[in-house]
């Protein structure tokens, strides 16, 4: 030990205390910025017992990041769900609405009970035209928004990929730096938190596994095992102008050549649009086409001749391939984009009104299918029988998620609004729930790994004090040094 | 005796005290250069023959000492290059004409032609190392030995030749028949998993393999089969442009730990590279997803270095972007029998001297040699303190040789004086 020593140990520590000094003011310029971690001064002491800062770390704890990942990407994938069923919800769903399918069919049905009770007044048979008119409408109307909700999806998801390319092409700048510095022995930990912000929004987009390999090296895979990133980014494609084919699957999403079907596997906001797009609004449009044909079926006419021959036949309701009526227990595709009130009906279309009461509809030309023979205008029995027939049990294909023995088509339109309406409920709960996960995830890992202004203000302190008792080591050392040069003559 | 031999003893005295004098100087003056050795100026009494009252004073001798074996304080640096060793050895360093000498004064800066030149102007030298070889060291000679080059005007890829894979197969998979399994390469084939690793070919491209898992319906077995991503089909996957490039069963026992005898590793011949041996040996088949564990693999796309690394063994390594280390030369430290007595040169350099011994070479840390630390400088062993308090006891010894002296020309006065 010498003076020189002492001198040397204590500019050392000034040095080192200055470096801390300089990682503590990073931290409070940061203090704001969620993305930030805590960086700490790494202080090593020397072989002579001095002091040197060997590098800056941060504070990340990997099981956090990893949860506050599996986090934003449920919070995500739920909420773009929720917010497309919230959407359908209200224009298709509630039985109570004006212009729902279901609350439509009752007003069909209350206006058909209306004319049953004075089938002679023409004003009530309007009525009938009119609400089977609306109800054609809104079924036309839903089943457009079905098909656009889907088209939504489908672009979303291609805007939603090309952010996913982009923000893996910044990983993958980012992770080559932090390899080349950690390597090198440089503090990388700036790029650390960049390079975490990427995985936050590579997370929500979809549901991501990382892995640490030698030099900070991360490669991201899908939870489904899919490989998104290991030493290069894997290719993404996504054909956004593919057709949209109604009731089927649209264009797949390939990651690394792998087929994404499973948009509840994929996870994140890509996974939630590829729900919507391949599930939730085919699932509708299969739910609205059954609708469609329930009514068909219930309207149908038959042959009223002694010995009947003939098939039954689409009345009130028809389709582009009508008369004759689609096959039952299986979904028939477009059929409620498709609907419309025959025109034998209409007055405005060179139609009868009289025909909703006499039957006649499917094929005026045709006296087999005429019920009311004789005109009589105080005949209520067709009319009686379509009431009847709204809530008669018909097969309903088995394919869709709603199943219905009893009631008919009325009941099965209201067993579908009632379906929708449990799939938002269950749906917003959830994202409720995986948002709330979400922000305390967040909130764990600003705790854990974030900046405290309280801890940064007393370790500023403590540094102040250790600055301080160092200048006066080297005061004193220098005046030894006076003493001892003063003896000298 | 005679007042002449007095007044020779004191001028030797002072000529010894000047000389511990000058020692003092040198030593401050070298209070801060980097692997300066501080000198001791160390006297040794010269005695004459004498007879009873025949006296004749003698003189003192001077040897000066350098403390060659003191260690330094290490002070941090912040440059890579800059080298200490801590513990016993040298450097060894060439001089414009090519001349070997020993150092500890290792600050070095690579120059314009890569090669790594301390503050005095002598160039380090190092031994060639074929990168994964250990360095053929001459026990007692510096043949083999040769500047350090550093320039890195060359671009540097390496073939892909290990890698390590390490899944969960999930035991829940349906069974894949004969006929689709991924090794027939049909485009009907079903897989159970599919991954894919990134490795390098012969030329540094990347090249993309995929690898396929298909639950056998034998119980227990797995069938993995690897295919080159660039041959896939349209539509991503099956069949493919060419055959599998490996294929394997893999056996789990009832625990979905792989058996003894199951297949553990692949052998892959990378297109355009060279053959790769993918280690297998952690995968598991357990009732869980498949979950990717590890995955890894060698080599390195053409990069120029984007830095040094020098390990405390001397080992002088390259470093590329994606984190691979190339050695390329290894530091040799040198020992002799007895530094104490090399002889010090202009520049902080030592030569070997008849009574230092011979040059020894050797790896650092090993062997009781000292280890080299990049980033750190050797401090000039000198003591301020200790230099200016010798410095004030030779001046006062300097002054009572001169007091002497002066007594001796008094007395040589009186003489004079008793003829008038």
């Amino acid at each position: 030990m010498s003076l020189t020593l002492a001198y040397n140990i204590a500019r050392g520590a000034l040095a080192s205390n200055a470096a801390t000094a300089s990682v503590v003011s990073r931290n409070l310029a940061n203090a704001e910025n969620p993305d930030a971690s805590r960086k700490t001064a790494l202080l090593v002491t020397d072989a002579t017992g001095g002091v040197h800062v060997a590098g800056v770390a941060n504070e990340v704890e990997a099981a956090l990041l990893e949860q506050s990942l599996k986090s934003t990407s449920a919070s995500s994938h739920s909420a773009e769900v929720a917010k497309v069923l919230q959407t359908l919800s209200a224009v298709v769903g509630d039985p109570e609405l004006e212009g729902s399918p279901a609350a439509l069919i009752g007003q069909f049905r209350s206006a058909l009970q209306t004319a049953a009770a004075s089938p002679h007044d023409t004003t009530s048979l309007q009525g009938v035209l009119s609400s089977a008119e609306a109800l054609t409408e809104s079924l036309n109307s839903a089943a457009e928004l079905t098909t656009s909700t889907r088209r939504v999806a489908q672009d979303t998801i291609e805007t939603a990929v090309g952010d996913l390319q982009s923000l893996l092409g910044a990983f993958s700048d980012l992770n080559r730096e932090i390899v080349t510095g950690t390597a090198l022995g440089r503090d990388v930990t700036d790029q650390l938190d960049r390079r975490n912000s990427l995985l936050r929004g590579i997370a929500d987009l979809v549901d991501i596994r990382t892995q640490e390999r030698s030099d900070g090296d991360m490669a991201i895979f899908l939870a489904n095992g899919t490989v998104l990133f290991e030493t290069s980014a894997r290719s993404i494609s996504f054909d956004g102008n593919a057709a949209l084919l109604p009731g089927q699957p649209g264009s797949a999403l390939r990651i690394d050549g792998v087929p994404q079907t499973d948009g509840e596997s994929l996870g994140g906001k890509i996974g939630g649009l590829l729900v919507v797009r391949d599930e939730l609004t085919l699932e509708l449009g299969s739910q609205l086409d059954e609708i469609a044909r329930g009514l068909i079926v219930a309207t149908s006419e038959s042959d009223q001749s002694a010995s009947p021959s003939g098939p039954a036949q689409a009345g009130l309701f028809t389709y582009p391939g009508g008369p004759g009526l689609p096959a039952s227990g299986s979904v028939a595709v477009g059929l409620a984009s498709s609907i419309s009130v025959n025109a034998n009906a209409n007055p405005a279309l060179g139609g009868a009104l009289e025909r909703i009461r006499d039957g006649g509809i499917s094929d005026p030309g045709d006296p087999r299918y005429v019920y009311n023979a004789g005109s009589l205008p105080g005949y209520a029995g067709r009319l009686n029988e379509l009431i009847d027939g709204l809530s008669a049990d018909q097969p309903f294909a088995s394919s869709v998620s709603v199943s219905v023995t009893n009631g008919g088509v009325l009941a099965f339109a209201t067993a579908s609004a009632g379906w929708l309406e449990g799939e938002r409920s269950t749906s917003s709960a959830d994202s409720e729930q995986k948002r709330l996960l979400a922000d305390k995830a967040a909130g764990a890992w600003q705790s854990e790994a974030g900046v405290n202004l309280d801890d940064e203000l007393s370790a500023l302190m403590a540094l102040e004090r250790s600055y301080q008792a160092s200048t006066r080591l080297i005061s004193a050392v220098n005046s030894m040094f006076d003493a001892l040069l003063s003896a000298v003559r | 005796m005679s007042i002449g031999g007095m007044m020779r003893t004191s001028v030797s005295g002072m000529t010894a005290q000047s000389n511990r004098l000058s020692a003092v100087s040198e030593n401050i003056a070298n209070a801060s250069t980097i692997g300066y050795k501080s000198s001791k100026a160390e006297f040794s009494s010269l005695l004459l023959e004498g007879t009873g009252s025949d006296y004749s004073s003698g003189g003192v001798e001077t040897t000066i000492h350098h403390e060659i074996s003191k260690q330094g304080v290490l002070q941090g640096s912040t440059s890579y290059s800059d080298l200490a060793i801590s513990g016993d050895g040298f450097f060894l360093v060439q001089d414009a004409s090519g001349g070997i000498s020993l150092t500890r004064a290792g600050s070095f800066v690579l120059d314009d032609a890569g090669k790594l030149v301390n503050s005095a102007g002598f160039t380090l030298m190092g031994v060639p190392l074929e990168d994964g070889k250990e360095a053929v060291l001459s026990a007692n000679g510096t043949s083999g030995l040769e500047p350090i080059d550093l320039s890195s005007n060359k671009l540097d890829s390496e073939p892909t030749t290990t890698g390590e894979l390490s899944v969960n197969l999930p035991s829940t998979s349906a069974d894949v028949a004969a006929a689709d399994m991924p090794s027939t390469n049909s485009a009907t084939a079903q897989y159970s998993a599919r991954t894919s690793m990134t490795v390098y070919n012969s030329l540094g491209e990347e090249v993309t393999l995929d690898i396929y898992y298909a639950k056998s319906t034998t119980t227990g077995e797995w069938g993995v089969s690897v295919y080159d991503a660039a041959g896939r089909s349209s539509s991503g996957g099956f069949p493919y442009a060419s055959g599998a490039l490996a294929t394997a069963t893999l056996q789990f026992d009832s625990d979905g730990n792989l058996t003894s005898t199951s297949t553990s590793s692949l052998s892959i011949p990378v297109p355009g590279g060279e053959t790769m041996t993918l280690s297998l040996n952690d995968t598991t088949q357990l009732a869980e997803d498949f979950t990717i564990m590890t995955v890894d693999a060698n080599g390195n796309p053409p990069l120029e270095p984007s830095g040094i690394e020098i390990s405390d063994d001397g080992i002088v390594s390259m470093v590329y972007a994606n984190g691979t280390r190339r050695s390329a030369y290894q530091i040799p430290v040198a020992t002799v029998a007895s530094p104490d007595k090399l002889i010090p040169k202009a520049g902080n350099v030592f030569q070997v001297s008849s009574e230092s011994g011979d040059i020894t070479l050797g790896t650092a840390n090993s062997g009781g040699r000292g280890k080299i630390i990049s980033g750190a400088l050797e401090a000039s062993t000198v003591d301020l303190a200790s230099e200016l308090t010798d410095m004030i006891e030779a001046q006062r010894s300097y002054t009572a040789n001169s007091r002497v002296f002066q007594t001796g020309s008094e007395l040589l006065d009186v003489l004079v004086n008793l003829k008038r």
